[in-house]
Formats: structure tokens, C-alpha cells, sequence
């Protein structure tokens, strides 16, 4: 008479003990994984998630790095990058020069504008603000490098929501050789 | 009566019969030219023999000229008794028009519409018109007009295209698409007034409007009106200039367009070639010199007005006018009769020909360009006609041959390159293994009212291009064409692959998306192991750990390997390993790192955490799980730890990606745990705004916000810890709780 609540009371025991260390250890689980989410959600704004393939122009001699969302387009000696509403244009320029510098002063003065020229740690390009002077299009922010002779590339934007792709592209960035 | 009916009706019907057949004069356009409005003239007492007299001026090339008194010119005009017209170029080209048909009598009736046509020599032609009073009755007024002369312009100016680039690109072993693109300057739809005093309005001036509407701030120049090639494109200095097409060479000279030869090619249309060298012209004349097409009339110079000065700026300055008047000169089709050899290829209007100013006294529009160049650039939009064709899209290497009556009338075809595709999705399942050789290609035929023929009874031919370096990472025999409606699901087609040729061709009956997919050779990513080395005492290290990072590429026999192994400390941002990386500091450490190998294949990245602390804390008897291990003032042996490595997520690196070996030197560099930084340095790009002030461009709010998530991160990683001892101490008093009571059976 007294052997059957003695037996249940002891199987009861046991299995909180066991509840409780699957509880702890579930705990510890979702609290650790928990932890490692937030890691993938912060990366930095510059690391940002790109296709996985990268874009080359066999024609212009450009590879890079497409980011996500934006689709290529390319057309002579320009590829934009566009989604909706904004677009990148990677474009081949021609010239007489081969210092970013001197390529800005001779062409801002044709096209009758002010602008910016600072030298970045981002592979080996010069970001360059070009003043419009325009109430619909105040800037546009470009990344410029010397690639070739005479020969340089302009990653551009007017949209300041593309910086971060901008930057990316230009990081990312190679050319090819001449094509011809 | 009833003949006389049949009579009427019967000249009734040949009167509408008349009208309704009346033939129409044909004409590209039509243009009147006042000669004088209805006017009365009147002489006290008398009217002079010459009653009235004036002139008109008009181009002409070809087409029917008539004096007529309607703009039209279909209705008689009120001459009074005599015309008389004469061209002022030439004695024998005039004309007489007497209404009685005799001399000497005036009879005042109205003329049919006349043909002069026989009067006019080709260019600008002026004529004296008078109106005569051929009988000596005594008349005191005349009543005439309005008079006209209306030319039906049936001269058509061919859009035939006629052009080759005027230097020998082929000889530098460049196609025509390559050196035609290798452009200084461009010609501005939006606007090409170089050459004139006018200015380009509002913000028109500070930009370049391409012949693809591609607006770029950097393209050079605005209002350029013409096409300037340079050193990049090979035409280098003194290199011969050639005539882009046979027609008549003349010189001209001054300070702007320095020396220069003008080629009129006899069909409306005249070339310009400007700053060529002293030295070699084919005439320094401004008569005519006849030049064959692809002939050398200069070479390059920089004479003129050229930037930057000096033979650095040598360059060809080329342009083309069109004889838009048709009066056999070009100098007054200047601006409006300049136009892009490359047409307009953009989306929507072209700016030029909807341009109109005011210059010389005349209200003016601009031109409408059309593709003068022989050889085709062979990429975007193109009409595609029965008799088929070769389109070609340079960015994916592929050409289209369609066959005759591929279509059953004219339509456009158009081409887009797209990104290339890695583990394409094939019969429901992603083949890991597979990507294709470079770019993708969509193409689409249209009928220009947005209906997409997508279906062909005819099949075409589709051709990828390669070269041996393209797909010397790719397992040859599985090379194939595939196409896809909605570029994730795609179907395999019937392929013959050339290997020594390059080329890899398919029959294709559909316009979708298509791709030459291979399988990669080594489509493994490499794999990274990482050995820490330090003091250890229990869970913790008391010395300074040396980190070292080594990646493996496999299959090591078909592999190139590693490109590239990047690590990352406490979040902070990704850089390149080179060497090994002593972590000196106290604090709790979280590593990853990944390594990504030559032919692109990227491991995920692994995590490893483990925290230095010189002084841990010292375990008590009541510690369940605390370590055997007494601790010791004596450092313990260097232990090798062996890491269980959790993969967390696929990082791409944003970094100029440089070949790298898996590094061996001892060198060491020195970093700070995340917990003792007081920031988190992110290269970052500064530009200066308009007050000169510096600025970071891109977000100084991103790196506040990295600053906080690492700070916020390694409050998380205490937390955490504590919790675990928290839970271990709670197991073990549980443990010991359960073994008492058994004990002492409290649980029987």
C-alpha cells in the first residue's frame, strides 16, 4: 500500500531534474544562437551583401562586383547599374591625361562647373563632388581612377542612398587591360 | 433637251474624273516663296512699261519650280498682261509671259501655274521679276497678285550610312566598335553650338548629351559638335588622316579650327577634319581636289585651338554637315545642319532636332541624326527585316544569325548583357558545380508596338564566343548553350562546341535568356584552420595568444589555390591575413575569418571565441566543474588548441582582391581586444563640402552605430558567461540535491 506513491513520487523527481537541465541547456542554446544572429544582421554598412557573381566587361575591360538590387546595363562605353529609382554609371573615359587632377581641371572647366577632388585609401581612386549648382541635382559624388593611358574610369552617382554601393563597386573594382 | 443632259453629265464626269486623277506633283517638301502680295499699282498719268519689279531668292537642287497664285501651287496667278523672270547668274536663263501670247498687246487675265524650272542652276538662285506692260495703251493702274513661287522639293538626301573612321584603326588592330568608342570628345545633342556665339541654356552647358543619351558630369564636352579621337584611340600625332568617304577636298584655315580640309562627298552631306598638321595636306587649296575614300588629306596635328595646348592635345576634330537647305553649301547649315555620324540611340526624343534659336537673322531648328558609319556597332537595339541578319552583344560575346524571313516584316531586335550565373538551377536541381563563362545575354525581338515575338518558325543560330583563357578553369566536355525564361530555371540546348575555334553554337527557335554554362574545375572553397597558441589555465588565457590563419585549396590536383584569407576581430572590419596576429590585450576575443581561393569559390566564414585574462579567477572547493589543475605561479607548457569552428554566414570581401600565399613568416602584428578599444576605426572616405569643411560621405552614422554594436557586444559576451556559471552552478547543487536525498532516501 505504501510502495506505489513512494514510486511515483520518485519518477516525478527524476523527471524534473532531467526537465530542468533540457530547459538550462535549451536556455543556453537559444540565448548563444540568439547571439550569433545578431552578428550576421551587423555587419558594416560597407560590407555590403552582394550578388555572388562578379560583372565583366570583355568590351571595356572592367570586372566588379554587382550589388544586390541594382541591375546592369550596358551600353557603349558606359554600364549602369539601376533599380528603380537610382543608377550608378560606371563609365570608360578617354583624355589626354593620366593624373585624376588634371583630368577634373580640364573637364570641369569645358563643362562649366565647380568641383571636389580628394584622394581615398579605397584602390587607389580619387572621389570627386561635382558641384551642379542645380535645385533638382545639387551633387554628384564619383569615384575616378587612371586605368590605362589617357583612359580613366568614373563610378557615379547623384543619389546619396548609393554611396555604399558606390564605395563597394569602386573596392571592388579591377580592370582587365586594353581590349584591343 | 436630252442630248444636252447627256452632254453635261458626260462633262461633268470627265471634269471630276480630271480632278480626282489630276496628278500630284511629287515632292519631299513643298516651300512658296512671296514674290508680292494682291497689290494695285497705279501711275499718274500713266504706268511705266515696267509696272513692277522685284526679287526672289531660293535654293535649288532638283525638283519642279511654279509661278502660281496660290502657296500651293495650283491656282492661277493675276500677272497682269506680261511676266517677265530672269535669273541674275545667268543671261540665258529668263522667261517671258505675255497673257495674249503676242507682243505688243495687253490683255489682263490670269496664268496657269507656270514651270520654271528650267531657270534654276543648283545652289542659291535670285531672280529679277517684272511685270511688263507690253502695248503702249495708256493704263493708270494695275491690279496684281499674290503671286508665288513654289518649289517642289523632291531632292532627298540619302540616310544611306557612308562613313568609316578617318584613321587606320585597322592597323592598330582594332575593330571598327572598339575604335569608334575610343571617344575624347562627343558630339552634344544637347547642343552642338561650338561653332557659333550661341550659348547652351541653363544646365545643358555643364554636360554632354551622348548619341545613347548615357549622360555622364565626366564625358567630355558640352556643345562639342563633332567627334574628337586621340592618342587612346590611335590616332596618334603625325599619323595619317583619311578621308572617311570619296568626295571633294578643300582647305580652310583659322585660328580656331587651325589647319583643316572640308570633304563635300556629293550626296548632301560634307565631312570636316580640324588641327591637322602643316605637313602633308592633300590640298592647300579652296578649290576642289577629288579624294578617294579611306585616301590619306592630312595627318594629326594640333594646330588651332586645341586643349591641352601643345602636341599633348593632338588630336582629329571630326565632324558632319548635312546640305539641309539643299542649295549646295554647307558654311550656312552651320549649326543647324551639324549631326551626330552615330545617330541617336537613345531613350526617348533627341534634344538637337526639337532645338530652335535664332542665329544669323534666322529662326532655326536643329537636325536629325541618322547612323552614317558602314560597319555596325552591333550592339543594342537593331531592326531586324526578313532577310535576316547578325546582331551581335559585345558584353556577353554572343551573336545572333538570324536566317531569311526569320520574320515576316521589320522589327527591332535588342540585346541587354547581364550578370554571369553561379549554381544555375537546372531540371529543379542547382548543380553546385556549374557557372557560366562570363556574362549572361537577354534578347528580345518586338514588332515597335511592344508585342514580343518570342517564338520562331525558322530557327536562329546563337553563338558564344571564348577564348582558351575563359574556360580553362572549366571541364571542356561539359560545355552548353542553356536558355531561361525567368533567369532562375534554365534549359539545356542542343550545343556544338568548337574548342580551337572559341565557340560554342545552337539552334534556337525562342528569344528568353541564354548562357553558356560549363562545370568549374574546382568548385571547392578552401578550407581555413586556425591555431592559437598561449598560456592556459583552464578556460582562460594568461599570456598574449599568437593567432595564425592556414587555408588549404581543394581538390589540391585541380585546384589554383588560395587567393585570399581574411579575418575579422570582435567585428571590427575585415582585413587581409598575411601574417600572424598577436592578441596582447585582456578581454573576451570573437575571430572569424574565411579564405576564398583563385577560381572564386569562398568558404563560410568560422567563428572562434576564447577570452585572455592574466589574472582569472581562482576556483573554490564549492566550484563543481572547476578545473583539476592546481594553479601555478610556474607558466604552463605552450598548448596547441584544437577549435571546433561554427560556420555563421558567407562573407564577401570589399577589398581589392591581390593573389596571396598562405603566409609563413613569424612576424606578428599586435591588436587590441574589442572590450579596450575606445573605437572602432573604419577606413572611411572624407571630402571636403562646399565651405571646405570635411565631411565623411559615407555615414558617420554607420560607424557610431559599429562603435555601439561592438561596445553593446562585448557587454552581451559577460552576460552570456555569467549566465553559463549561473546554470552550471544550478545543475551541480541540483546533482547534489538528488544524490543526497537518494542517499538518504528521502526519494524511496
Amino acid at each position: 500500500m505504501h510502495m506505489k506513491p513512494k514510486k511515483i513520487k520518485k519518477v516525478h523527481h527524476r523527471v524534473l531534474l532531467v526537465s530542468l537541465i533540457v530547459l538550462f541547456i535549451t536556455m543556453y542554446v537559444v540565448i548563444f544562437q540568439n547571439k550569433y544572429a545578431k552578428t550576421d544582421d551587423q555587419s558594416p554598412s560597407t560590407q555590403i551583401e552582394t550578388n555572388p557573381n562578379e560583372y565583366t566587361s570583355s568590351f571595356l575591360g572592367f570586372k566588379f562586383l554587382v550589388p544586390v538590387k541594382l541591375q546592369p546595363n550596358e551600353s557603349g562605353n558606359t554600364i549602369k547599374l539601376s533599380n528603380d529609382e537610382s543608377v550608378i554609371s560606371i563609365t570608360r573615359l578617354f583624355s589626354y591625361f593620366d593624373s585624376e587632377k588634371e583630368y577634373m581641371d580640364y573637364i570641369s572647366e569645358l563643362n562649366n562647373y565647380k568641383y571636389s577632388i580628394r584622394e581615398t585609401d579605397n584602390n587607389g581612386f580619387y572621389i570627386v563632388i561635382i558641384n551642379l549648382e542645380s535645385e533638382t541635382n545639387p551633387n554628384e559624388t564619383s569615384y575616378i581612377k587612371n586605368i590605362d593611358t589617357d583612359t580613366f574610369v568614373s563610378i557615379s552617382t547623384s543619389s546619396p542612398e548609393l554611396y555604399d554601393e558606390l564605395e563597394q563597386i569602386a573596392a571592388s573594382f579591377e580592370y582587365l587591360g586594353d581590349t584591343k | 433637251m436630252q442630248k444636252c443632259l447627256i452632254h453635261t453629265v458626260k462633262t461633268l464626269i470627265i471634269i471630276l474624273v480630271f480632278f480626282w486623277y489630276a496628278p500630284e506633283i511629287y515632292a519631299i517638301e513643298t516651300r512658296s516663296y512671296l514674290v508680292t502680295d494682291h497689290r494695285v499699282i497705279t501711275k499718274n498719268p500713266y504706268l511705266n512699261k515696267v509696272v513692277f519689279y522685284t526679287n526672289v531668292s531660293l535654293p535649288w537642287k532638283s525638283g519642279k519650280v511654279v509661278v502660281s497664285g496660290s502657296t500651293d501651287g495650283t491656282k492661277p496667278a493675276n500677272i497682269g498682261w506680261e511676266l517677265q523672270i530672269y535669273n541674275s547668274k545667268s543671261n540665258s536663263k529668263s522667261f517671258r509671259y505675255n497673257n495674249a501670247d503676242q507682243a505688243y498687246t495687253c490683255l489682263d487675265k490670269d496664268m496657269p501655274p507656270l514651270n520654271i524650272s528650267h531657270l534654276f542652276l543648283e545652289g542659291d538662285n535670285t531672280f529679277l521679276v517684272r511685270f511688263y506692260r507690253p502695248c503702249n495703251n495708256a493704263f493708270s493702274s494695275l491690279d496684281i497678285g499674290p503671286i508665288y513661287f513654289v518649289h517642289f522639293d523632291d531632292y532627298e538626301i540619302s540616310d544611306e550610312p557612308f562613313l568609316d573612321l578617318p584613321w587606320d584603326y585597322e592597323g592598330d588592330d582594332m575593330r571598327f566598335e572598339e575604335a569608334a568608342l575610343r571617344i575624347s570628345s562627343y558630339f552634344d545633342h544637347e547642343y552642338p553650338l561650338l561653332s557659333t556665339s550661341l550659348r547652351e541654356p541653363g544646365d545643358s552647358s555643364k554636360f554632354v548629351n551622348p548619341y545613347n543619351h548615357e549622360i555622364d558630369y565626366q564625358k567630355p564636352y558640352s556643345s562639342h559638335d563633332g567627334y574628337d579621337w586621340a592618342r587612346s584611340a590611335g590616332a596618334i600625332l603625325d599619323d595619317p588622316v583619311l578621308a572617311a568617304a570619296p568626295g571633294w577636298a578643300t582647305y580652310h584655315t583659322n585660328k580656331y579650327i587651325g589647319n583643316a580640309i572640308y570633304i563635300d562627298h556629293d550626296n548632301g552631306y560634307q565631312t570636316r577634319y580640324y588641327h591637322l598638321s602643316e605637313h602633308d595636306l592633300i590640298t592647300k587649296s579652296a578649290a576642289k581636289t577629288w579624294v578617294d575614300g579611306g585616301k590619306q588629306i592630312g595627318k594629326v596635328g594640333f594646330t588651332g585651338n586645341v586643349r591641352p595646348t601643345g602636341s599633348k592635345g593632338a588630336h582629329i576634330h571630326f565632324m558632319v554637315v548635312k546640305d539641309k537647305d539643299g542649295n549646295g553649301s554647307f558654311d550656312d547649315n552651320i549649326p543647324d545642319g551639324i549631326l551626330d555620324p552615330f545617330g541617336w540611340q537613345g531613350i526617348g526624343e533627341d534634344p538637337w532636332p526639337a532645338y530652335t534659336f535664332s542665329y544669323n537673322g534666322k529662326d532655326q531648328t536643329g537636325i536629325k541624326s541618322t547612323y552614317l558609319w558602314k560597319k555596325s556597332m552591333k550592339n543594342g537595339s537593331s531592326t531586324i527585316t526578313t532577310d535576316g541578319g547578325t546582331y551581335t552583344n559585345s558584353g556577353s560575346n554572343t551573336t545572333f544569325e538570324f536566317p531569311f524571313q526569320a520574320v515576316s516584316h521589320d522589327a527591332i531586335f535588342d540585346s541587354v548583357t547581364r550578370p554571369p550565373v553561379d549554381k544555375p538551377k537546372i531540371d529543379d536541381v542547382i548543380h553546385e558545380k556549374m557557372a557560366s563563362i562570363g556574362n549572361t545575354v537577354t534578347a528580345t525581338i518586338q514588332d515597335g508596338f511592344d508585342n514580343f515575338i518570342t517564338l520562331f518558325t525558322r530557327p536562329f543560330t546563337l553563338k558564344f564566343s571564348f577564348d582558351a583563357q575563359d574556360v580553362a578553369r572549366f571541364e571542356k566536355d561539359t560545355l552548353s548553350i542553356y536558355s531561361s525564361s525567368d533567369g532562375e530555371l534554365w534549359l539545356k540546348e542542343e550545343t556544338s562546341v568548337d574548342i580551337g575555334k572559341g565557340e560554342a553554337s545552337a539552334q534556337i527557335d525562342h528569344l528568353t535568356t541564354f548562357a553558356l554554362f560549363g562545370e568549374k574545375r574546382d568548385s571547392t572553397a578552401p578550407v581555413t584552420t586556425v591555431d592559437i597558441s598561449g598560456t592556459k589555465m583552464g578556460e582562460y588565457f594568461t599570456s598574449p595568444v599568437l593567432l595564425v590563419l592556414n587555408s588549404i585549396d581543394t581538390p589540391v590536383d585541380t585546384s589554383l589555390g588560395v587567393l585570399y584569407t581574411g579575418y575579422s576581430i570582435n567585428e571590427d572590419s575585415w582585413a587581409e591575413y598575411k601574417e600572424p596576429v598577436t592578441l596582447s590585450d585582456e578581454g573576451i576575443y570573437t575571430i572569424e575569418y574565411y579564405s576564398e581561393d583563385e577560381d572564386g569559390n569562398i568558404e563560410m566564414a568560422k567563428t572562434l571565441a576564447f577570452e585572455i585574462n592574466f589574472t582569472p579567477p581562482t576556483p573554490t572547493p564549492t566550484d563543481a566543474l572547476a578545473s583539476t589543475k592546481t594553479p601555478t605561479p610556474m607558466p604552463t607548457p605552450i598548448s596547441q588548441l584544437t577549435i571546433t569552428q561554427t560556420p555563421t554566414m558567407i562573407q564577401t570581401p570589399t577589398d581589392t582582391i591581390t593573389p596571396t600565399h598562405t603566409p609563413t613568416a613569424l612576424s606578428t602584428q599586435t591588436l587590441k581586444p574589442l572590450a579596450t578599444q575606445t573605437s572602432v576605426p573604419t577606413p572611411k572616405t572624407s571630402i571636403p563640402d562646399d565651405q571646405g569643411e570635411v565631411k565623411s560621405v559615407f555615414a558617420a552614422e554607420s560607424e557610431n552605430d559599429q562603435i555601439a554594436d561592438a561596445n553593446s557586444n562585448g557587454h552581451s559576451n559577460i552576460l552570456r558567461n555569467l549566465f553559463m556559471i549561473v546554470i552550471v552552478l544550478t545543475t551541480a547543487i541540483i546533482l547534489i540535491w538528488y544524490r543526497v536525498g537518494k542517499k538518504n532516501h528521502f526519494w524511496d
